[in-house]
């Protein structure tokens, strides 16, 4: 028994050694590449445009004036918050953020789906992990069904333990000194998303729709406190920093908007005014009734690089041209 | 609770310290305790009922059994046992499924309004035991063993937590007289213990639960793909369920070694059989041991007179009553049928061959290579019916795995299908990692019989300064490696 003990011991302290040694490169090369080169943008973007697909797809950094498109498809309000906090801490020069605003931005089932839903959060966590601080992590601990998959990244983003680490693209490139790509940042999103295709189909719509605004019932999901909650900490943060905030409804095609429940419209006007209200130096800017062709949609709620070309440039003259 | 469960490192090793601190003759029930919190620990007090069900009834049915004065009082006592046993079993498994089809026979599903309540169905290791039950009445009922008259030791003979939840299913000659023995600490079977519960936990984390990422992304919405993903999907499941089915077993042999206890090794290097009946001699051994004893000898006696005949009617019939344990659907119906129809064929054509004179030969190399490649395509076959969620799924895997080949390679071919049609939408690494996964384990397949063959291997071959890098690199790799947002093992649900 001593023999095995004796032996059993030093294997576990080899194995823990071992892995204590590579957690702290991983922790070390994880910061570098993030603090240094992730969240630093060049002296030239003064702008950035966050938010989820919508924006994405509609707002094309290139037609403005120093901004940046850092918006992620599906993103919730949640996570914008986290993304945003480090950007605007690593780049005082940023003095506008223009903020995908539209309907299902607060639909209840659909955001909170991305933090409590198993396999939405599974996927979601080990991308956008790395950005929470504790009230985040605390958050997510108390809201999500199945408990592994937030054990498993807090492993692996806070104490370093290198689980998938062959995953993480931009690691690996910084440990090998390759020059960081932005796409290869699992929160970045790849940028702005250059669509060519046109496919505006009524089943579609109706699939996106239930997506969006429906519980598991068939019935208008309501209002994601938590989504206004964040967006208000958004509103608050980029008061802190002296940043100037435009909340932006990106245009959808008139046949999908008229799927959009009813309750759902009048919840969003509420909010927006009363957030208008109290806010009074944030700007909506809103672009969902644009009148513009079926070719310049990608789909029912996103516009293709034809439509972000005549959107992005009417939101140049709206924002940046009096910014 | 599982083995992969991070709790089971801590309840393991405790379990194994009190073991060891106690005396000999308290030591069954440290083990049965330790059994009863790890089957409580699933939160499903209905499960720790029916363990206690079948292993009171059983003890007693065993019991009066062997005390029974007259021929027909045995009887009486053991088919008592039998179908106390088979009713729990049923009751658990398929009580749902019946609650759900008096629901929907009633129409009251439609109205929201159930005339009966809606049951979970949970029976994580009642087949499993239940099995056991039935296997140590017949034995003693055939005389082959004596009843258990301590009812401690019967109860851990039951319900041993390593062998619990997934088999494999001990019979009483083989496991009883083990728990009896008194306890030396063994360095040896601690080690063999430990590396094969290690290189179990590899074939979960990393090989099965990786490939479960490929084979769910197709199963899921099946008619998103046609023709080569469909073939890729389903040989990635092959592997998917040995390795989940089999890393369990390993870890549960692993884990009963450190206590001194050999389980039953239920797997031996299936995908290398050259034929069907070949196959189940080395998948699921201790379940194909059983249901050849205690289904189809009986079912082969009774048809005897039809010879040959008989013998593919009973095994027809048996592979039928296999595929129904394993779920009250149309796709496991089929898996049994093609399953019992590829062995009776296999008797048939054995008995023409006889009557025609045919010299049973060895077979060349080459021929042994092409039986198993067609066996393995045979295993794919049915198991396409096991996995599929609908019977129309399974229609659709089968019918466009074949018809749509053509231009899934014309896909291939101009290179702008690469990422849906064999990544199957994952990422080239996690392919890349998928495929070196799958060559280790033919490596290991043509090097030994069983994995835990593998293992001692490298232990002897290997001198200690490669042993212990090879063991933390093993570590680092599973960590690396592993999938750890990883679902249940696969046969829980039976």
């Amino acid at each position: 028994m001593r023999r095995f003990v004796a032996r059993f011991v030093l294997f576990v302290v080899l194995a823990a050694g071992m892995l204590l040694a590579v957690s702290s490169v991983c922790r070390h090369l994880r910061k570098r590449v993030l603090d240094d080169r992730v969240f630093v943008f060049g002296a030239g973007i003064t702008t950035l445009i966050a938010g989820d697909s919508h924006p994405q797809a509609a707002v094309n950094p290139a037609l403005l004036r120093g901004a940046e498109n850092i918006c992620e498809g599906q993103e919730g309000y949640f996570f914008t918050y986290y993304k945003l906090k480090y950007f605007l801490r690593r780049n005082p020069q940023i003095t506008h953020v223009i903020l995908g605003f539209s309907y299902q931005n607060l639909a209840r089932r659909y955001q909170e789906l991305f933090i409590s839903s198993e396999q939405e959060a599974t996927r979601l966590l080990g991308s956008y992990f790395v950005l929470l601080d504790d009230e985040g992590v605390e958050l997510l601990r108390a809201r999500i069904s199945n408990k592994r998959p937030y054990y498993v990244n807090l492993l692996k983003f806070r104490y370093g333990l290198p689980i998938q680490v062959y995953r993480d693209k931009e690691l690996l490139r910084e440990a090998v000194g390759a020059p960081l790509r932005r796409v290869d940042v699992p929160f970045f999103g790849g940028g702005f998303h250059k669509g060519e295709n046109s496919r505006v189909e009524g089943k579609q719509m109706d699939a996106k729709v239930r997506l969006y605004f429906q519980d598991e019932n068939g019935m208008y999901s309501g209002l994601s406190t938590l989504m206004v909650e964040y967006l208000e900490k958004i509103i608050h943060l980029c008061a802190e920093h002296g940043v100037d905030l435009t909340l932006y409804n990106a245009p959808l095609h008139a046949s999908f908007k008229s799927r959009i429940p009813g309750q759902a419209i009048i919840d969003f006007a509420k909010v927006k005014d009363d957030l208008l209200a109290r806010f009074p130096k944030v700007r909506y800017v809103d672009q969902v009734d644009e009148s513009l062709p079926n070719e310049s949609f990608g789909d029912g709620d996103h516009v293709n690089s034809l439509g972000a070309t005549v959107v992005t440039g009417k939101l140049a003259r709206l924002v940046q041209l009096s910014h | 609770m599982t083995f992969t469960s991070p709790v089971y490192f801590l309840f393991w090793p405790a379990a194994f310290l009190l073991f060891y601190f106690s005396r000999d003759r308290h030591r069954w029930l440290v083990l049965l305790l330790s059994s009863l919190v790890f089957y409580a620990t699933l939160k499903a007090p209905s499960l720790l009922i029916a363990l206690t069900g079948v292993t009171v009834l059983t003890y007693f049915s065993g019991r009066w059994v062997a005390a029974a004065k007259t021929p027909r009082r045995k009887s009486q006592a053991f088919w008592l046992g039998v179908t106390a046993n088979l009713a729990i079993l049923v009751g658990f498994r398929y009580l749902a499924v019946l609650i759900e089809g008096l629901n929907a026979l009633s129409g009251s599903i439609d109205g929201g309004r159930h005339v009966f309540a809606v049951v979970e169905p949970i029976s994580i290791g009642v087949s499993y035991y239940s099995f056991q039950a039935i296997s140590y009445l017949a034995d003693v009922y055939l005389d082959v063993e004596k009843p258990e008259k301590h009812f401690g030791y019967f109860a851990l003979y039951i319900s041993f937590f390593p062998k619990l939840l997934q088999g494999p299913i001990e019979r009483a000659g083989d496991l009883l007289p083990q728990l009896r023995r008194p306890y030396v600490f063994s360095y040896e079977n601690m080690r063999s213990g430990l590396l094969l519960f290690a290189w179990g936990l590899f074939k979960k984390v990393v090989i099965s639960d990786r490939l479960a990422l490929f084979v769910n992304e197709v199963y899921g919405n099946v008619h998103a793909f046609s023709g080569l993903p469909l073939i890729i999907a389903t040989y990635f499941y092959a592997f998917q369920i040995y390795c989940d089915f089999s890393g369990y077993t390993d870890m549960a042999l692993g884990a009963g070694r450190v206590f001194n206890f050999n389980l039953t090794q239920n797997f031996g290097n299936p995908y290398r059989a050259t034929s069907v009946a070949m196959f189940w001699r080395r998948w699921h051994i201790s379940f194909s041991r059983w249901i050849l004893d205690y289904i189809f000898k009986p079912l082969q006696f009774r048809f005897r007179l039809w010879r040959d005949w008989g013998t593919a009617l009973a095994l027809l019939i048996t592979f039928l009553i296999c595929g129904v344990w394993h779920g009250a659907t149309g796709g496991f119906v089929i898996w049994g049928l093609l399953h019992g129809l590829y062995m009776s064929c296999s008797v048939l054509y054995r008995g023409l061959g006889k009557r025609f004179g045919r010299k049973k030969r060895k077979p060349s190399r080459l021929a042994e290579v092409w039986q198993t490649i067609a066996t393995f395509h045979l295993v794919c076959l049915a198991w396409v019916f096991f996995r599929a969620r609908s019977l129309a799924d399974a229609f659709y895997v089968v019918h466009h795995s074949i018809a749509d080949l053509p231009s899934s390679f014309a896909r291939l071919a101009k290179r702008d299908a690469l990422v849906h049609d064999i990544y199957l939408n994952q990422s080239n690494k996690e392919f890349f990692l998928a495929i070196t996964c799958l060559g280790l384990l033919a490596v290991l397949a043509r090097a030994t019989t069983t994995h835990e063959a593998t293992v001692h291997a490298f232990r002897r071959w290997a001198p200690i300064w490669l042993r212990w890098p090879a063991y933390l690199g093993f570590v680092l790799a599973m960590v690396v490696f592993g999938v750890f947002y990883g679902g249940a093992f696969i046969y829980f649900q039976f």
